[in-house]
């Protein structure tokens, strides 16, 4: 019983094997169902020894009515032989009489023999026997006396008289013998019939009962195969599934929802946190090993989880058994393990990411602070020189001859040129740092809000066209740059033109939105391509056309930020396509 | 040096950003009195009679400041932060002057109640032109209250 139960446990405990149950209950069906077919078998068995006993039976007593008949038949042998004998006393009619006696003995001996178990009629057998004796003994007295001639006529009818009473009564009991066996038969053959009917219903009852074993059998192979192959799916999904796991270069641990304590955790997680052995994780909450710097980020982490179903990337700090802090973006979510919620933590080690960061955040600071530098002690010296130059031109016009005012205006116009290098240097790197709120741009109304600014409406040599432009997320502020350098540029670089035509529009590509504005202005030698969005990089002389050549390389960085691109399309003489394309809204 | 009825006190570092600031203040005939120092702590000093200015009359106070922000021991923004602190000069308009507009330190100068700032540009021609109306601003429209 203990045994038993501690199987029946040990099932009720595996859910697979709870979910085959269902084939179980057909194993014991059929064990039902064999032992219906062994007592129906029995029991045709026995029916069938009975059908046997039963024929025997019949057969036995039909030659006992095949015997009384011959009785009879003796009987009247006799009688007539001897008759015949009386009259005429011709010895030659004795061998037939002998016949006779003979006969009539040797038939009861054989319905003594046949009847020896039926106490009803061995009675009437018996008196049979003995007055069939009486009658032998009868006639072969008489025969004897004959053949002696020592009896009277009278005596010889007062025998024969004897012997045809006693002949009768022969008849009479055979007949009653046969009588007797007749009703037997008929009880006999009813209850054979019964019994075959009997038998008929258990042999269609076993033909069912083996059918539906067969069929049974043939299911529980079925479900039997096909619980096989279920395993062997089982198996090599699990077989799959653990290689997955502890093979896998990222940290995944499975905890339990309800009291965060770890189930399974692998290789690499152990790894990560210096663990040796999962014996010393497993059946621990992460409070236990303590490897959260702090602790109240897990539990954001799960709150989080529960309201969202799962968060990807979330960057935590750890720390290993040793101390050592270490970064992870882990990625969770909510799985039922054997009926029990679990959370499913997959984690990357990014430490060295982090590290990378910090050392480009610290280069950034670096970099700002020698910018600014920069920006101050640079500007000083050229505020000096602009400054002194313009005053003694100011005030030593009159000193001065036309060339060295000439020069002196140079120095100004220099130190001018260079002071504006400098700001647009620093417009530049400010683009890496400064981080604006990112919302929907109508994009069409800040393009109008540029061209307003940038072009007066009696202009009647300007020609623009403006086709659909869709709207986009960014920085505002910096896309309104973007716009404002492409749309300068665009009149700037046609300005020789008799007919400043500009196109500006948009279309979707995949996921981008691309923007252009296509200008008829005096284009670039697309050989020089590579020059185009570099910082101080001209295509023109500044005699052609103003610029400190800075304008498309903060173009590139703004759309790089924003994850996009920036290309353009140039045929010299003919006229430039600049484009720029935006991740799509979704 | 005469450091009495000080109207504008001009706080600058480099000689030469000061004799062009101070030759274009006079030159566009602003006549009032000006006083030139060279760091923040010298300001401070001036502003309340200490060190070299030991004796000088503190009831007397500026019209206006002038402040360069970036200065050798005492800050620019240090200044200010004492001054728009103190009740006795916070009534006073300080005026930052900054060789860019990228630097970080202008919003912090709002945050200290700066009454204005002035970027230095190289062309010195628009920044004297700036500092000439910005000064006279603040001499003729915010008059401080007087003591």
């Amino acid at each position: 019983m203990n045994m038993f139960n501690r199987i029946s446990n040990k099932i009720q405990t595996n859910p697979y094997i709870m979910r085959l149950a269902k084939g179980y209950q057909a194993t014991y069906l059929y064990i039902i169902l064999s032992v219906i077919m062994v007592v129906i078998m029995v029991m045709v068995v026995i029916k069938n020894n009975d059908k046997q006993n039963l024929t025997k039976t019949v057969e036995r007593t039909h030659e006992i009515l095949d015997v009384t008949h011959s009785v009879t038949e003796k009987a009247l042998e006799i009688e007539t032989s001897i008759r015949g004998f009386v009259l005429l006393r011709d010895e030659n009619m004795l061998p037939l009489f002998y016949q006779g006696t003979s006969g009539l003995r040797s038939e009861i001996e054989t319905l003594e023999k046949l009847e020896k178990n039926d106490a009803n009629i061995n009675k009437t057998i018996a008196s049979l026997h003995d007055i069939a004796n009486d009658r032998i003994r009868n006639v072969e007295l008489l025969v004897l006396n004959l053949k002696s001639k020592q009896i009277s006529n009278d005596e010889v009818r007062a025998a024969t008289e004897k012997g045809k009473e006693l002949s009768t009564r022969v008849k009479t009991l055979a007949n009653e013998i046969n009588n007797y066996e007749l009703k037997q038969l008929t009880k006999d053959k009813a209850a054979d019939e019964s019994n075959d009917s009997d038998l008929n219903v258990n042999i269609i009852l076993l033909t069912m009962v083996v059918g539906i074993i067969v069929l049974l059998g043939f299911l529980i192979l079925t479900i039997q195969n096909s619980k096989n192959k279920l395993a062997a799916e089982v198996e090599k999904s699990n077989t799959l599934f653990s290689n997955i796991f502890s093979h896998n270069p990222a940290c995944i641990s499975i905890t339990r929802q309800k009291d965060g304590v770890l189930i399974r955790a692998n290789e690499s997680f152990l790894k990560l946190f210096d663990f040796k052995t999962s014996e010393e994780v497993i059946g621990k909450t992460s409070n236990d090993i303590n490897i959260y710097v702090k602790p109240t980020e897990e539990k954001e982490l799960f709150d989080q989880l529960v309201k969202e179903n799962n968060v990807k990337n979330k960057e935590i700090e750890v720390k290993t058994r040793y101390g050592e802090i270490k970064w992870i973006s882990s990625s969770v979510l909510i799985l039922e393990i054997e009926g029990e919620p679990c959370i499913l933590n997959v984690s990357i080690d990014i430490t060295e990411q982090k590290k990378a960061e910090e050392k480009l955040l610290e280069s950034n600071r670096e970099m700002e602070a020698f910018t600014y530098t920069v920006s101050h002690d640079l500007r000083a010296p050229l505020r000096a020189i602009n400054g002194y130059a313009n005053i003694i031109i100011e005030e030593y016009e009159d000193k001065l001859d036309d060339e060295g005012a000439v020069f002196l205006n140079s120095i100004v116009g220099n130190s001018r040129k260079m002071g504006d290098l400098i700001d647009d240097l620093l417009a530049f790197s400010r683009l890496g740092r400064n981080v604006m709120p990112t919302s929907e741009i109508n994009m069409k109304g800040l393009l109008q809000t540029v061209i307003d600014e940038r072009i007066q409406t009696e202009d009647d040599k300007i020609f623009l066209t403006i086709k659909e432009i869709y709207p986009a997320t960014g920085q505002q502020a910096l896309i309104k740059q973007v716009w404002v350098n492409f749309v300068s540029n665009a009149l700037k670089y046609s300005q020789h033109s008799p007919i400043q035509k500009i196109e500006i529009g948009s279309y979707y590509r995949d996921n981008n939105i691309v923007y252009y504005i296509k200008d008829n202005g005096v284009g670039f030698d697309m050989k020089y391509y590579n020059k185009l969005f570099g910082v101080f990089q001209r295509l023109h002389t500044k005699e052609e056309f103003e610029g400190t050549g800075i304008g498309l390389a903060i173009v590139q960085k703004i759309i790089s930020k924003h994850n996009g691109t920036v290309w353009a399309e140039s045929e010299l003489g003919v006229g430039s396509t600049f484009f720029f394309s935006l991740p799509r809204l979704t | 040096m005469d450091y009495e009825n000080v109207e504008i006190l001009f706080a600058e570092d480099s000689m030469d950003d000061a004799t062009l600031t101070i030759r274009a203040l006079k030159k566009s005939g602003l006549k009032n009195k000006l006083y030139h120092v060279k760091d923040g702590a010298e300001a401070l000093d001036f502003l309340y009679g200490r060190g070299a200015f030991e004796g000088r009359d503190t009831n007397q106070c500026p019209n206006l400041i002038l402040l360069d922000l970036k200065m050798p021991k005492v800050t620019g923004m240090e200044v200010l932060e004492q001054v728009k602190k103190d009740a006795k000069f916070n009534s006073i308009p300080v005026v930052i002057l900054t060789s860019s507009k990228e630097d970080p330190d202008i919003k912090r100068c709002y945050e200290l109640k700066a009454n204005s700032y002035i970027v230095k540009p190289v062309d010195s021609d628009n920044f004297f032109q700036t500092i000439k109306d910005l000064s006279f601003y603040w001499m003729i429209s915010n008059q401080p209250p007087s003591h």
